[in-house]
């Protein structure tokens, strides 16, 4: 043995924290997690993040994501697709149980997917809009039979956007008004105790779950803490454990740089595949002009926005789809940071620099709902225009005139935004293109009024096309036009921060990890 | 009467050490206004060095950058020209309000009078902080309705002054003597009651700059500012979320605006001192 490799080996070990070292899971212990308050507990109709950070612990759904996005069993333990597409079986848990001590069957998820998901759920109407029939040959059987294959209906059947509920207990009622929206009967690893509104909610072991020997923990305390310092305060001074959802601001991520002490998990929102992105109107004046499109996004220096707005947690995007979305990203050819290219398309496009050295004015409207990173972003623009000749004017509004402004009257130049795109782009990246989603008043739709027949075309063929290689073709393409045509600058890919004390640990990494059941987690104890 | 006065002024002002004390402080700050583009030229808003750079850790930046390596100390002289903008205009809208409503009152009394001093009371009973968030949340925040929400909140306590002068001058013999050779009601208020009812709305309106810059920098602090002008509440916002990383970027613009309001304090009491007679006498 080398000198070297001794010396090298002695460091390694001497730097290696104790806690570091690799633990087996420790049964016991109550985790204290931050989030924002949910309104409800609930996520089978409703997208709101924070309340399937909490309802993820109580309820399930039949799969989960692994850090490639790739489906993992979990109501369903297997499944399989027809040769055709139009027919998918799911084979469920046998040994699950509802908190109420029912059994778990396919008629439960028949109810659902066919009278909550498919009728409230604000994507699900669009996940399962070619479902046809749900048939249930036996209590652990499940065939969706579609009238058209839908590949993207495996992209998004996790807890957060196919919670499964009780047909038990919602059968019959008003689901929407159903009380055990806020105090839910589920199959996961913990059951609902106590919500005192305003401070805490309490989730305790549930002794029946489906993994034996799990969940680990004896329970969860999830407290809600509003104000930020305040957030970072308590993870430093040990009065909470994890807090989930990027709740800990990026400025303030580097006092949890200690490895030893904390951990930074930045895969658990992938699933959101959120991006930052700068929407343009294009039915305004210059705008609907492509190439003065591809100079505003020639103008801004994305890696430097990384850098200096979202301290580096975050990558410059290229396209529509984050590349953490691996199945379908392409990179094709960004319109990345080049300003001598932007000065020369703007003069190209008639709009020289006046006696002043202005071309011309603009706006850029964003929400005060918004987050702090979006609102700075805005002044890195702002900045990154000017350098080109292009003055911006900053115009922050509340959230609901924002959307009015925005999707209703259509009145503003640019728009910033952080949008999901999910990990199927028929699900979130379609919406933002379509011709036929221009829709007026309806937020989150076609705002730009960006309308492309050849688009529309490959994006409905590419939303029912049954072959994987023929469907990333057709993404490819996709991805290969908005970068070109440019309505959308996508800018920033978001990193979603959970930030915890080394103590925490979780066996299995997952995409979703936001919307994690948790079965899986411990803290070590601490000595 | 004036002309002789002034210098009067002047030497009871340079010998009131208050007043003497807020005049330098506040020259100082209308010099660093002026002069400091010239020291420290080039866009405060330009993001050229790393974020978060503490004072004196790189003279180029010598009191540090914010948290998207905006150089502070451009951004300090900016906000002093904002600042001081936006205290006096705001002033002089509150004073314009404020003697507008107290002229009228206290000269034709009853039920003008009466009217007035309801509207007053109105504004006066709710908290001029929270009027001016909802001032300028409800139209855009941008610097001229921050302008505007603090001139409409500030003038309450001018009105009361002008009124209680008012008041006192209607009764005084060069009132009545006015009146009686056949002065218009116009040409009586303006040149015969308010140059005498002025000098106290002067050393008021000092105090109330001081408070309109406060209130600019709570406003801005809140997320109400103009996101287009740098102003010392607008790096004091943008700092609040590091304040436990990097204290300087809220601590330094929160110094300059102590500093300032403590020059026109110092200014406004020595005004006051220097204009009542009866301290004077004393």
């Amino acid at each position: 043995m080398h000198r070297r490799d001794l010396m090298t080996g002695g460091f390694a070990l001497a730097s290696l924290p104790a806690i570091a070292q690799p633990t087996a899971p420790v049964r016991g212990g109550t985790a204290r997690i931050v989030v924002e308050e949910p309104p409800i507990l609930t996520s089978a109709f409703i997208t709101t993040m924070n309340i399937g950070m909490v309802s993820s612990k109580i309820l399930e759904g039949l799969v989960s994501y692994d850090l490639e996005l790739k489906p993992v069993p979990a109501l369903a333990e297997s499944w399989e697709t027809s040769a055709d597409g139009l027919r998918t079986t799911f084979r469920l848990r046998q040994n699950a149980k509802w908190h109420d001590g029912q059994p778990f069957t396919s008629a439960d998820v028949r109810f659902t997917l066919l009278e909550v998901w498919k009728k409230l759920h604000p994507f699900g109407r669009a996940v399962f809009a070619n479902v046809t029939e749900v048939e249930t040959p036996d209590p652990h059987t499940v065939t969706v039979v579609l009238s058209a294959p839908a590949l993207y209906l495996f992209n998004y059947i996790n807890t957060y956007g196919a919670q499964i509920l009780p047909r038990h207990i919602y059968e019959g009622t008003d689901i929407l008004k159903n009380p055990a929206n806020s105090a839910p009967i589920g199959t996961g690893p913990f059951r609902f105790k106590e919500w005192t509104r305003g401070s805490h909610l309490i989730l305790e072991r549930n002794p029946d779950y489906w993994q034996a020997g799990k969940p680990y923990l004896d329970g969860i305390i999830f407290r809600f803490i509003p104000d930020a310092v305040a957030r970072s305060v308590a993870l430093e001074a040990g009065e909470i454990d994890v807090t989930i959802g990027s709740q800990i601001p990026v400025t303030s991520l580097r006092r949890f740089s200690d490895a030893s002490k904390y951990t930074i998990n930045t895969d658990d929102g992938r699933f959101l595949a959120s991006i930052f992105l700068a929407q343009i109107n294009v039915r305004r004046p210059h705008l609907g002009d492509r190439r003065v499109r591809q100079a505003l996004s020639h103008a801004i220096d994305r890696a430097a926005l990384v850098r200096l707005v979202w301290q580096g947690y975050g990558k410059p995007a290229t396209g529509p789809i984050p590349s953490s979305v691996a199945q379908y990203y392409h990179r094709g050819n960004p319109q990345g940071f080049d300003p001598r290219r932007a000065e020369q398309l703007l003069d190209e496009a008639g709009l020289r620099r006046g006696a002043d050295g202005k071309r011309f004015r603009i706006n850029l409207v964003s929400g005060s709902g918004n987050s702090l990173e979006s609102n700075r972003a805005g002044e890195f623009i702002k900045q990154s225009f000017a350098r080109i000749g292009v003055d911006l004017e900053l115009i922050i509004e509340d959230s609901a005139a924002y959307l009015r402004r925005v999707y209703t009257d259509g009145d503003y130049d640019i728009m910033t935004s952080s949008l999901h795109k999910l990990p199927d782009p028929t699900l979130g990246v379609q919406r933002l293109y379509w011709t036929q989603n221009i829709i007026r008043g309806a937020p989150w739709t076609n705002g730009s009024g960006y309308s492309n027949p050849e688009l529309d075309r490959i994006m409905e063929q590419a939303a029912s096309e049954g072959d994987l290689a023929r469907r990333r073709a057709l993404v490819n393409r996709w991805q290969e036009i908005v970068q070109e045509d440019a309505p959308i600058l996508d800018l920033v890919e978001l990193t979603w921060t959970t930030v915890s004390t080394a103590r925490f640990r979780k066996e299995r990494p997952q995409g979703d990890g936001m919307f994690a059941g948790l079965e899986d987690a411990w803290l070590v104890p601490a000595r | 009467m004036s002309a002789s006065a002034q210098p009067g002024l002047l030497w009871r002002l340079s010998v009131n050490r208050s007043a003497a004390g807020g005049a330098v402080l506040l020259a100082l700050i209308l010099a660093l206004a002026i002069i400091g583009p010239l020291l420290w030229p080039g866009d405060p808003w330009e993001m050229a060095a790393p974020p978060m750079l503490w004072p004196g850790e790189d003279m180029a930046n010598p009191l540090g950058t914010d948290v998207m390596g905006r150089d502070l100390a451009a951004g300090l002289v900016s906000g002093a020209r904002v600042s001081l903008m936006i205290g006096l205009v705001s002033t002089l809208i509150a004073a314009g309000i404020g003697t507008l409503f107290g002229a009228l009152g206290g000269f034709y009394g009853g039920s003008v009078d009466a009217v007035l001093m309801r509207v007053t009371e109105l504004f006066q009973t709710v908290p001029s902080f929270v009027l001016a968030v909802v001032l300028v949340a409800v139209f855009r925040p941008s610097v001229a309705t921050a302008v505007l929400a603090i001139g409409i909140v500030s003038w309450p306590a001018t009105a009361r002054l002008v009124r209680a002068q008012f008041l006192l001058l209607r009764e005084r013999e060069f009132v009545l003597a006015g009146e009686t050779i056949g002065m218009g009601t116009p040409r009586l208020i303006l040149t015969q009651i308010l140059p005498n009812a002025l000098p106290p709305v002067i050393a008021m309106s000092t105090l109330t700059i001081a408070h309109a810059i406060q209130t600019e920098a709570a406003l801005s602090f809140l997320g109400l500012g103009d996101p287009n002008v740098m102003s010392w509440g607008t790096i004091i916002g943008g700092g609040r979320e590091q304040l436990a990383e990097a204290w300087y970027v809220c601590g330094l613009p929160g110094i300059a605006v102590v500093v300032t309001v403590l020059a026109f304090n110092l200014l406004g009491e020595g005004l006051n001192d220097a204009l009542n007679p009866h301290l004077q006498r004393r």
